[in-house]
């Protein structure tokens, strides 16, 4: 079982690039990738009737936010808190078309209904309502692998562990790392895509990384950038690892996964450093 | 804050056992040609007094290093370098003295004392050694000021081995050593750790076996003094160990590398990549660390929190800044020592000051906004509130 802390950390998002290089290169493309992927996000909801987006901005995101709405022709409405529906979601907003009944069923507390309009198939549904209804996780990443630590299987179409800097090609939690429906929710929206898009998403997705939570603090190392945000408090670290089978340009060499494998290394397996290890056993603490 | 000036980043002549450095050092390839230009225009922006750092800085050529040393000395009015002190020459004496160079040397004893600040090979390492000792006196002579880095392991704290190095401790105070400062070892690698830590016993004995000798010496020896002040509230001065250094920015430590780009402390670097510096600072580990029980590798309900903050995120237990210090033990029993003091003084700390509640609640909501202000900053602002009417 996870033993879990009761605090929660403010907010954040934090970047650690792994050199100046990495960062100009892959700054803007992910940025990029992000305002795409917002982009179709919000199209499909306006080309679908009932459909809805929820997001849970920060007072600072809010009027951009609005914004961006607009010029899809959908409204954003702050629906108030409720801790059956979503008590994860600090300032639930839903993105929709004004004629679409999703803030009706939420006000109706009808969470089959809004999890039907924000896209999710049933199985993801139950998951929701187990993860964050019942067990009061917040972050959804503690529904889709449970007690999962190590390797995580499962299409790379399903990792969602860049989604918190809105990188993911399935919009929602998925129930398990292997949900054959959420699979084909990301294709269809894959389909959707501009072709350079989607092909740039996939290969980021099958970067190798790691999800690495301990004490409130998400570590997610992949081999361009070091990534921190909040999670749910756990006493000990919990980790999980995408083996990957794409290594981004301008990736670091370094000492584990997921970087690249130093081709030798200098130091630490040569005779020299090995003697000297040899030397302080065998020299004890004579005085 | 201090600036480090790196010109041939870790490169160094030794490849001490324990070297937090050696992530680094085993991926590096050789570094490209520094780039003086660059490095001291980036010196200029920061705009304060630097250090010379490394891996080890005399490796860099001495008209070179004289160019950059007449820099300081014009710009700051002092220059500082940290080295081993193997490649001191007589040159470079005359050269410390004359741009004004205060000395910091690392050795961690004499003879089999120092072998773990290893060259390669036994025979190398006691060169070596002898090398860095005879410059240490030569400096001593010339009266260059110098003062010492001293860690502390099983090849010289031992119980065995630790009355030879409070001797040794005597004879540079003789000699007119300024001052020595005294580190735990952080281990980075369970191998160098099975070989080199000592337990928190050990440790405990040889910090309070110094802090006796202390009243002996001339020279200051840096053991209790930041723990002291940290307990009294007077933090303003206290090195970044004990202030809520947050890893992704490092604040206290500005490294300048060869081609004049900037740098995190290497301390937090476990995983060989030179991450650059996050664009903001944050207090995540205080606050975490403030919250999470001590039996998961947090510090909750410590009365020494506001003090200590977990130390030093480069020695979170596991190697993960998420944990508090390795340290805890030996720092518990420290901090318990000096308060102890404190109150026989009639001092009080503030482990046991009715303040407490509300500057650890103060702190608190200042990291939760980002901020990290000064226990001295709150202590008069707490004043200010109760005297006003
Ligand atoms: C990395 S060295 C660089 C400067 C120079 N080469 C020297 O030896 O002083 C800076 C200081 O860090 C200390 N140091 C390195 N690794 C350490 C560790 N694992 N624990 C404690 N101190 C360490 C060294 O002993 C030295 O005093
Ligand atoms: S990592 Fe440790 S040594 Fe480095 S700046 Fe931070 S507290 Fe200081």
């Amino acid at each position: 079982m996870i033993a879990r802390l009761d605090f929660h950390l403010p907010r954040f998002r934090r970047w650690l690039w792994v050199s100046a290089e990495a960062r100009a290169h892959w700054e803007p493309r992910l940025a990029s990738l992000a305002a795409g992927l917002e982009t179709l996000a919000l199209e499909a909801v306006a080309s679908k009737a009932g459909a809805a987006r929820l997001v849970d901005p920060t007072p600072a995101e809010v009027s951009a936010l609005r914004e961006r709405a607009r010029a899809h022709g959908l409204v954003a409405l702050r629906m108030p808190r409720r801790e059956d529906l979503a008590p994860h979601v600090q300032n639930p907003t839903l993105l929709t078309r004004a004629d679409a009944d999703v803030p009706g069923s939420w006000h109706r507390g009808d969470l089959d209904a809004v999890l039907a309009a924000l896209g999710l198939p049933p199985c993801c549904a139950a998951a929701w309502r187990r993860t964050h209804v019942e067990a009061r996780w917040r972050d959804g990443a503690w529904g889709t692998h449970g007690e999962l630590q190590g390797e995580v299987e499962g299409p790379a179409l399903l990792n969602r562990m860049l989604a918190p800097i809105g990188v993911h090609a399935c919009a929602h939690d998925p129930c398990g790392p292997r949900c054959e429906a959420s699979v084909d929710r990301a294709r269809g929206r894959l389909d959707r895509a501009p072709a350079e898009l989607a092909e740039h998403l996939e290969q980021v997705l099958d970067w190798p990384m790691e999800w690495n939570a301990l004490h409130g603090v998400v570590e997610l190392r992949t081999p361009v950038v070091k990534l921190s945000w909040d999670t749910d408090p756990c006493a000990s670290a919990v980790v999980r690892r995408r083996p990957g089978r794409v290594m981004p340009e301008h990736a670091a060499v370094g000492q584990r996964f997921p970087y690249r494998d130093p081709n030798h290394h200098k130091l630490l397996h040569s005779v020299g450093w090995r003697r000297g290890l040899a030397h302080a056993e065998a020299s004890g603490e004579s005085p | 804050m201090s600036v480090e000036l790196r010109p041939l980043g870790v490169e160094c002549n030794l490849a001490c056992q324990y070297c937090y450095q050696n992530p680094q050092r085993d991926l590096a390839s050789r570094p490209p040609p520094y780039d003086m230009d660059a490095m001291l225009a980036t010196l200029e922006a920061e705009g304060q007094p630097f250090a010379l750092f490394g891996g080890e800085p005399l490796l860099v050529p001495l008209p070179d290093l004289e160019r950059i040393w007449a820099y300081g000395l014009e710009r700051f009015g002092q220059n500082r370098i940290q080295s081993n002190g193997a490649l001191i020459e007589a040159a470079h004496v005359e050269a410390f003295l004359r741009y004004r160079v205060r000395v910091g040397l690392s050795i961690d004893g004499p003879g089999e004392l120092n072998d773990a600040r290893w060259a390669g090979t036994l025979e190398r390492t006691r060169a070596r050694t002898e090398a860095s000792l005879t410059a240490l006196r030569q400096l001593c002579e010339a009266e260059v000021p110098t003062s010492l880095i001293l860690t502390l392991h099983r090849q010289n704290a031992s119980p065995e081995r630790l009355p030879r190095l409070l001797t040794w401790v005597r004879e540079l105070d003789a000699m007119g050593l300024l001052g020595a400062r005294l580190h735990l070892l952080e281990v980075d690698d369970a191998a160098v750790g099975a070989r080199y830590a000592l337990d928190t016993a050990e440790n405990l004995a040889a910090l309070e076996a110094f802090a006796a000798l202390e009243n002996e010496l001339r020279m200051g020896l840096d053991v209790f003094g930041d723990m002291r002040t940290m307990l009294l509230g007077e933090d303003e001065r206290a090195s970044c160990v004990w202030r809520s250094c947050d890893p992704y920015t490092t604040a206290a430590v500005r490294s300048v590398e060869g081609r004049g780009e900037l740098s995190n402390c290497g301390r937090t670097n476990k995983e060989g990549v030179d991450f650059g510096k996050a664009d903001a600072p944050a207090y995540l580990r205080s606050l975490l660390l403030y919250q999470t029980p001590q039996a998961h590798g947090g510090c909750q309900g410590c009365r020494f929190f506001t003090a200590c903050r977990g130390h030093c995120p480069g020695t979170g237990i596991d190697g993960d800044w998420r944990n508090r210090s390795e340290h805890c033990e030996v720092y518990f029993a420290l901090f318990e020592r000096l308060e102890a003091e404190l109150i026989a003084k009639g001092e009080e700390p503030l482990s046991r000051s009715p303040l407490r509640p509300a500057i650890e609640a103060r702190l608190t909501r200042a990291w939760a906004r980002g901020e990290n202000p000064s226990l001295a900053q709150l202590r008069r602002r707490l004043a200010r509130e109760e005297s006003s009417p």
